[in-house]
């Protein structure tokens, strides 16, 4: 069964990726952005409504499958608080 | 137990709009929450903070109750229609500009939901909140500036309907009477009082009149959410009526002959 996570822990996942990336000295990441194809549901929490978001976990579909939604995600850098 | 894990029974039907944008919310901020203390975790100068997110989600989209609500597609659904949503990250200067003026808003104004008659149809209460009638004070004023007609030409809720949720939005209502605790140590011989808290009690006008089976109280103070009266010895209990100045009266019976002074000795 596919398991699908809240948006929130799937957009960590991916910032990390690729900022974890290494990059030549002399370079540094200011913004990125990201288009992802998605599997969404909302899930019911005891907090209320859940928006869950995952990547597609096969390349090949089957009619099984949810047909992926699609997500674009634009980070900047910024000043920690 | 996996918390992620999907089962069919957990998951929503179709949501209200408003509580899927909010849900969608909720998780960004979740996402820039983790980010934030990542950074200052790592001791980090700098982090990345979602900009904007875009969504073509693949849903279906409902119109039921005058309430649009959604759900995401299922395999089985070929047909889902296509919703583009995107979310961009704004400023606290933004959200307070933009944001209802909460703070100014009386704590005491009923919201229109709590109208709990038949004077207006859940369906109607939803269009009197499209056009931000959200209150019952937000819906006299408008009908003070004679935006009534406006809003039946809107919403296509009748005039006549409007006013009569009004009138009864309006009606003074009692809630409970309550003999007023005299200070510790107060010795001053003042009448014993009766504390009536309600609403609409001065139903917009003055100083209301107040019946106790027919014989009037005495009024010592009055505001529309409270009155206190001074009552004889004898009007402890019995049927009281409020009629303020304009409009309808209210009525209810009470007992607080226990709290009644007792008759001094020889009296």
């Amino acid at each position: 069964m596919t398991q699908r996570r809240a948006l929130s822990d799937m957009l960590v996942d991916v910032a990390d990726g690729v900022l974890g990336m290494r990059v030549p000295d002399g370079l540094r990441a200011t913004s990125m952005e990201v288009a992802l194809p998605v599997e969404i549901e909302i899930a019911k929490t005891n907090d209320g409504p859940e928006f869950r978001a995952e990547l597609l976990r096969f390349i090949t579909r089957t009619s099984f499958d949810i047909a992926p939604s699609r997500m674009i995600v634009r980070w900047a850098e910024g000043v920690a608080p | 137990m996996n918390p992620y894990a999907s089962t069919a029974a957990a998951i929503e039907p179709a949501l209200p709009l408003e509580n899927f944008i909010q849900a969608v919310q909720s998780q960004l901020d979740k996402a820039q929450t983790a980010m934030t203390l990542k950074a200052r975790n790592l001791n980090m100068p700098l982090t990345f903070a979602i900009k904007d997110i875009s969504l073509d989600l693949r849903a279906h989209v409902e119109f039921a109750k005058s309430e649009i609500r959604i759900r995401p597609a299922s395999a089985s659904d070929v047909e889902a229609s296509m919703f583009h949503l995107v979310f961009a990250a704004i400023t606290r200067p933004m959200i307070e500009e933009n944001a209802m003026q909460m703070a100014a808003d009386d704590p005491d104004d009923r919201n229109i939901d709590d109208i709990e008659d038949d004077s207006l149809s859940e369906d109607e209460r939803r269009k009197l909140e499209w056009v931000g009638v959200r209150t019952v004070s937000k819906l006299r004023e408008m009908e003070a500036q004679g935006g009534a007609n406006t809003v039946q030409r809107v919403t296509g809720l009748p005039v006549n309907r409007l006013r009569a949720a009004l009138a009864r939005a309006s009606a003074p209502l009692v809630d409970y009477v309550t003999p007023v605790d005299r200070e510790p140590g107060d010795t001053s011989d003042g009448p014993p009082l009766i504390r009536l808290r309600g609403r609409n009690l001065m139903g917009g006008g003055g100083r209301p009149h107040v019946t106790l089976g027919g014989e009037a109280m005495a009024v010592v103070s009055a505001t529309d959410r409270e009155l206190l009266i001074a009552p004889m010895p004898h009007q402890w209990s019995g049927e009281l009526a409020v009629t303020p100045p304009t409009g309808p009266a209210t009525a209810l019976a009470f007992d607080l002959s226990p709290f009644a002074p007792k008759p001094e000795a020889g009296a």
